[in-house]
C-alpha cells in the first residue's frame, strides 16, 4: 500500500511558471517525475511583473515551506511504496535578509538599486516573496539558490539508489534549473550591502512531508508532536510501533552515514565516506508519514577523506554523537505523545524500555548498524560497508536500558 | 473474583513470577482477554524457533548489505556476494520477525504452578492492571466484570462526549456566523456534556438582538444560558436583568459575566443575597468578582469564607509557593468547597506537581482538580484519559488546546463519576465521597459554569490563528534553510 505524502497547512503561495531558463540538469533516475506540467522556471509574481511578463493563466498556486522554498502538493510522484510531492528551493525569499519582517514593495524599493525598475514598485505593504541579489552565506543569492549548491545537491541525488543511500532516505532532487538571464538581470538590482555576481539557480526535490525535525516547519515533530500525530493518523499502539520502527531504523542509517557510504579511493590511498557539511538533523530533515526520516538539504552532503584506519573510526564515531541528541530528542517526543494519546501510565524508565526494545528489533535488518544490549547499556555496532573486519565501531547509544 | 484479587495475580503475571490462581480464576482472565494461555506445545515450538534467531539475523544483515548492488558510485554496497532476490530478501526477513516476537513472548512469559501454565499479559491486562492499580481503593471489592463495565464506562463516557463535541462543532460552523473552530471547541464540549445543542445556543445569541458575530465568550455565556430550562428569550432578559443589578450594586458587568450567567437558575430574593455577600468579601479579599461569587455561593458565611482563604494562602506560602493571581484565584476555590483546609490542600500540591509539565500555570488546574470528587489520582486519570480521547479525536489545532479542553472534560465529568453508584472510598485520608462543593444555592450544573470560568480565564485560547514559525535555530541565522 502507498503512503500518501503529507503536508501541514501554511500560506499560500504564488508564482509565475516561465516557460524559459538558461539551463536544466536532471537526475536520470526521476525522468519521469520531470513532466510537462511541471517542467519550467518558477519565480515570485513580483518579478514577473518587474520583468514585464504576461502571467497569461501561468500563476502557480503552492504552500510556503521555510524562507525561500514553495511546495507544489500537485505535483506528486511515488518512489517504491511512497508517495512524494514537488518542492521549488530558492524560488524568492519571504523575508528581509536583515530583519524579522516580510518582504514587501516597500522595502524592495529601498534596496532597488536601478530607477526603472524601481519606479515599476509602487511601494504598498503587501506581503510578497523576491529573489534578490544580496550575496548570501558568502556565495549564494538570497532568495534563490547557488550553482554549486544546487548542483552538488543533484549530484548526491545521482549516487543515490534514488531516494536513499544504503538505507538512508533522501528527498531527491530531479532537476537543478538556471533561471533566465533576465531575472538574474532583475534580481541582481535588488541587494542590502553585497552583490551576488553568479547565475541564479532553484531546486526541485521530492519530499514525503514538510515536518522537520524541530525547527523551520509550520509543524514540528518536536514541537508540535501533537499535530504531527494527528496529521499522520497515528492512532493506535500498533501504529505508534510500527511509526517508531521506521524512525529508529531510518535515524540509526542517518547517524551512520560516513559508514554506510565509506568506500576506498585507490588512486588516493584513502577512505571516503559522507559527511554532513554545515546542515543538521533537526532542520534540514523531514519525517514521512510512516516515519522514515528523509534528509532534504543534499548540498550538505560531501565526501569526506580518511587516510587512515584510526581516522575511520574517529570520524564515524564524531558523525555519530554529533547528531544523536536530535534523533533522541524526536525519539522522546514520540514516546510521550503515545503515552499521552494513549492515556498510558508508563513511568519515564517503563517508556524508555519500548523504545529501546522496539529499537533494537528494528535494527536487526539494517546491514550496517546493529543494536546491542551490553550489561546494563545499549550498545550500537556500526560495521562499515568496506574492510568491516578492521573497521567495525561500538559506541553506546544508552546508559541504561533498564528492563 | 474480586478485582481486588485480579490485581494479584496479573501483578505477578508481570513481573514474570509464578502467579497463584485456580482454575476458575485463571478461565476468568482468559476469557476477559487480559491474559493470554501459552499451550506447551506452542511454547516448546516458540522455544525451538528462537535457536536460529543468530544466525538468521547474520544472513539477514549480509543480505541488506548487497541488496543493492550493481548500483553506481557512492550507492555500491557489495559485500562481494550475489545480491539475493527481493522475494528471499523478504521471506529471510519475516522469518527474522517471527523469531524476534517469538523470542519476546519467551521472555515475558509468566509460569503458574497451580494450573501448570504459562501466560503472557496482554495489552489489555496491562491497562487493566494500571486502572486497578489507580480504582482499587474505589472500585476495588467490585466483582472483575463489573470493575472492566466501570472502566469501560467512564471511558466510554468521555469518548462519547468529545465525539458529540465534534458534531455539535460542527453545527457551529453551519450557520455562518463566522465562529473560529477554537472559539467553538470548549461550549460545544459543555453543550456536549449537558446534552444541549448550538442551535439552542445560537438561538440565544439571537434572542435579543445579538445577531453579530460573537467572540468566544459571549459564545460561553451563551452555552452556559444553553444548559438551563426556559425559553430562549426569557434567559437573555434575565441574564441582562442580572447584570443590571449587578452594575447597580457597584460592581463591573460586562457582555462576558460569567457571574450573572451562573445566577440565572435563582430567584431574586436569594441573588440579592449573593450578590450582597460579594459587596461585603469585595471589602477584604483581593479578588476578581467571580471568583468571589463563588465564594459567596459557598454555605461558609462571609467570615468563614475569609479565613478560608486566609488560611489557606498562608499554608500554601508556608509550602514555599510565591503569591501570584494564579494562586490567588486557587485559594478562592478551595477556600469555597466544604473540604478541610489541610486536606485540600495537601490534594492540591499532589495535583500541582502532577501538572507542571500539562500548563505553563498548573495551579488554577490543581484546584479545579482538588475540589473534585476524585481522588488525586483519580483525577489525574480522567485528565489522562482526557487527553488521549481529544488527542485521538483531532479535536484541536494548536497543540496547547488539547489539556486545556481535558481539563474541562475532566473536572466536569468527574462529577459524575461518583454518582454513578457503587462508590466505595477509603476516609483515612479524608478525601471527599460528594464533591467538595456543597455551596448554599449551587446546584452541579452551576458548579459547572464556574469550572467553565475558571478554565476560560486561565486556559483557553480565544482565537488561534496559525502562522507561519519561523522559530531561531541554535546551528544557524534564524529564518534561513
Amino acid at each position: 500500500m502507498t503512503v500518501s505524502s503529507v503536508h501541514a497547512p501554511n500560506d499560500a503561495a504564488e508564482l509565475l511558471r516561465l516557460d524559459e531558463w538558461q539551463g536544466t540538469v536532471g537526475n536520470p533516475q526521476l525522468r519521469q517525475a520531470w513532466t510537462e506540467e511541471l517542467a519550467g522556471a518558477y519565480v515570485p509574481r513580483l518579478t514577473g511583473k518587474v520583468g514585464g511578463w504576461a502571467e497569461n493563466g501561468n500563476v502557480v498556486h503552492g504552500i510556503c515551506d521555510d524562507n525561500r522554498s514553495v511546495l507544489l502538493p500537485q505535483h506528486r510522484f511515488i518512489i517504491g511504496d511512497r508517495e512524494y510531492f514537488t518542492s521549488i528551493k530558492g524560488c524568492g525569499a519571504q523575508f528581509d535578509a536583515f530583519t524579522h519582517q516580510q518582504l514587501d514593495e516597500g522595502i524592495l524599493k529601498g534596496i532597488c538599486h536601478d530607477n526603472a525598475m524601481h519606479s515599476r514598485l509602487n511601494g504598498s505593504s503587501e506581503k510578497v516573496r523576491f529573489i534578490t541579489g544580496e550575496r548570501w552565506y558568502g556565495k549564494s543569492p538570497y532568495g534563490a539558490q547557488a550553482p554549486d549548491n544546487a548542483l552538488l545537491a543533484l549530484l548526491a541525488s545521482m549516487g543515490a539508489d534514488v531516494n536513499q543511500i544504503a538505507g538512508f532516505h533522501i528527498c531527491p532532487l530531479i532537476a537543478a534549473v538556471r533561471l533566465p538571464k533576465e531575472v538574474e538581470r532583475i534580481a541582481s538590482q535588488f541587494f542590502w550591502y553585497r552583490k551576488y555576481d553568479g547565475g541564479y539557480w532553484q531546486e526541485f526535490r521530492l519530499m514525503p512531508s514538510n515536518i522537520r525535525l524541530y525547527f523551520q516547519s509550520p509543524v514540528t515533530f518536536g514541537m508540535n508532536t501533537d499535530i504531527a500525530f494527528s496529521l499522520f493518523h497515528l492512532d493506535s499502539m500498533q501504529a505508534c510501533e510500527r511509526f517508531l520502527a521506521n524512525l529508529s531504523r531510518s535515524s540509526l542509517a542517518a547517524l551512520t552515514l560516513f559508514a554506510r557510504s565509506l568506500r576506498q579511493d585507490a588512486k588516493n590511498g584513502r577512505y571516503l565516506g559522507l559527511e554532513y557539511q554545515d546542515v543538521w538533523l533537526d532542520k534540514d530533515a523531514v519525517i514521512a508519514p510512516d516515519g522514515v526520516l528523509h534528509f532534504a538539504d543534499l548540498e550538505g552532503l560531501e565526501d569526506e577523506p580518511a587516510s587512515s584506519t584510526q581516522q575511520v573510526k574517529e570520524r564515524i564515531r564524531s558523525q555519530f554523537f554529533k547528531h544523536v541528541y536530535e534523533v533522541n530528542f524526536a525519539l522522546e517526543a514520540l514516546a510521550v505523545q503515545t503515552d499521552r494519546m494513549l492515556a498510558l501510565r508508563r513511568s519515564h524508565h517503563e517508556r524508555r524500555a519500548w523504545l529501546m526494545d522496539v529499537m533494537e528489533k528494528a535494527s536487526r535488518s539494517d546491514g550496517y548498524v546493529r543494536l546491542e544490549r551490553e550489561g546494563n547499556r545499549m550498545m550500537a555496532i556500526v560495521e562499515p560497508a568496506v574492510d568491516a573486519d578492521r573497521l567495525t565501531v561500538e559506541m553506546e547509544l544508552f546508559s541504561e536500558v533498564g528492563n | 473474583m474480586q478485582a481486588s484479587k485480579a490485581i494479584e495475580i496479573l501483578q505477578s503475571v508481570e513481573e514474570k513470577g509464578t502467579p497463584q490462581m485456580s482454575s476458575d480464576e485463571q478461565g476468568e482472565l482468559v476469557q476477559e482477554g487480559l491474559i493470554r494461555l501459552i499451550p506447551q506445545e506452542e511454547y516448546d515450538s516458540m522455544q525451538r524457533n528462537v535457536q536460529g534467531l543468530d544466525s538468521t539475523a547474520a544472513k539477514v544483515k549480509d543480505m541488506a548489505r548487497s541488496s543493492d548492488s550493481s548500483r553506481k558510485a557512492i550507492s555500491i554496497r557489495s559485500s562481494g556476494n550475489a545480491a539475493p532476490s527481493e522475494e528471499e530478501y523478504c521471506r529471510t526477513l519475516q522469518q527474522l520477525e517471527s523469531m524476534l516476537l517469538n523470542k519476546a513472548m519467551l521472555d515475558s512469559s509468566a509460569f503458574s504452578p497451580s494450573t501448570g501454565s504459562y501466560f503472557l499479559l496482554t495489552a489489555d491486562g496491562k491497562r487493566t492492571l494500571e486502572d486497578m492499580r489507580v480504582w482499587k481503593r474505589r472500585f476495588g471489592q467490585l466483582e472483575l466484570n463489573d470493575f472492566l463495565i466501570k472502566l469501560h464506562d467512564i471511558r466510554y463516557e468521555l469518548a462519547t462526549t468529545v465525539n458529540k463535541a465534534l458534531n455539535i462543532t460542527r453545527d457551529f460552523q453551519g450557520f455562518g456566523y463566522g465562529y473560529s473552530i477554537p472559539d467553538a471547541r470548549a461550549p460545544s464540549l459543555m453543550l456536549a456534556e449537558r446534552g444541549s445543542t448550538a442551535a439552542r445556543t445560537v438561538n440565544l445569541l439571537n434572542a435579543k438582538g445579538d445577531q453579530i458575530a460573537p467572540r468566544g465568550e459571549k459564545l460561553m455565556i451563551a452555552s452556559l444560558l444553553g444548559e438551563k430550562e426556559g425559553v430562549g428569550t426569557e434567559l437573555v432578559t434575565r441574564y441582562r436583568q442580572l447584570t443590571a443589578k449587578a452594575n447597580e450594586m457597584g460592581m463591573t458587568a460586562t457582555d462576558d459575566d460569567f457571574r450573572s450567567a451562573a445566577l440565572v437558575g435563582l430567584p431574586d430574593e436569594q441573588v440579592d443575597q449573593v450578590l450582597e455577600r460579594v459587596k461585603q468579601l469585595k471589602l477584604t479579599l483581593n479578588l476578581n468578582e467571580n471568583d468571589l461569587t463563588w465564594l459567596a455561593l459557598s454555605d461558609h458565611t462571609v467570615e468563614q469564607s475569609e479565613t478560608r482563604y486566609s488560611s489557606l494562602l498562608s499554608g500554601a506560602q508556608a509550602m514555599g509557593m510565591q503569591e501570584d493571581a494564579p494562586l490567588l484565584t486557587a485559594m478562592a476555590i478551595m477556600a469555597g468547597s466544604d473540604l478541610p483546609e489541610n486536606v485540600v490542600l495537601e490534594r492540591f500540591d499532589f495535583l500541582q506537581g502532577a501538572l507542571q509539565r500539562n500548563y505553563r500555570s498548573p495551579r488554577v488546574a490543581a484546584a479545579m482538580l482538588a475540589i473534585g470528587p476524585l481522588e488525586p489520582e483519580e483525577a489525574l486519570f480522567v485528565l489522562r484519559e482526557s487527553v488521549g480521547i481529544i488527542s485521538r479525536a483531532s479535536y484541536f489545532d494548536d497543540a496547547e488546546e488539547v489539556d486545556n479542553l481535558a481539563l474541562l472534560l475532566a473536572t466536569t465529568n468527574s462529577i459524575m463519576i461518583p454518582a454513578a453508584g457503587n462508590a466505595s472510598v477509603d476516609q483515612s485520608r479524608g478525601s471527599a465521597i460528594t464533591p467538595g462543593r456543597a455551596m448554599l444555592f449551587l446546584t452541579p450544573l452551576m458548579t459547572g459554569a464556574f469550572l467553565y470560568y475558571w478554565m476560560n480565564q486561565n486556559y483557553h485560547l480565544p482565537t488561534i490563528q496559525r502562522i507561519a514559525t519561523h522559530p531561531m535555530h541554535m546551528h544557524t541565522v534564524p529564518y534561513f534553510g
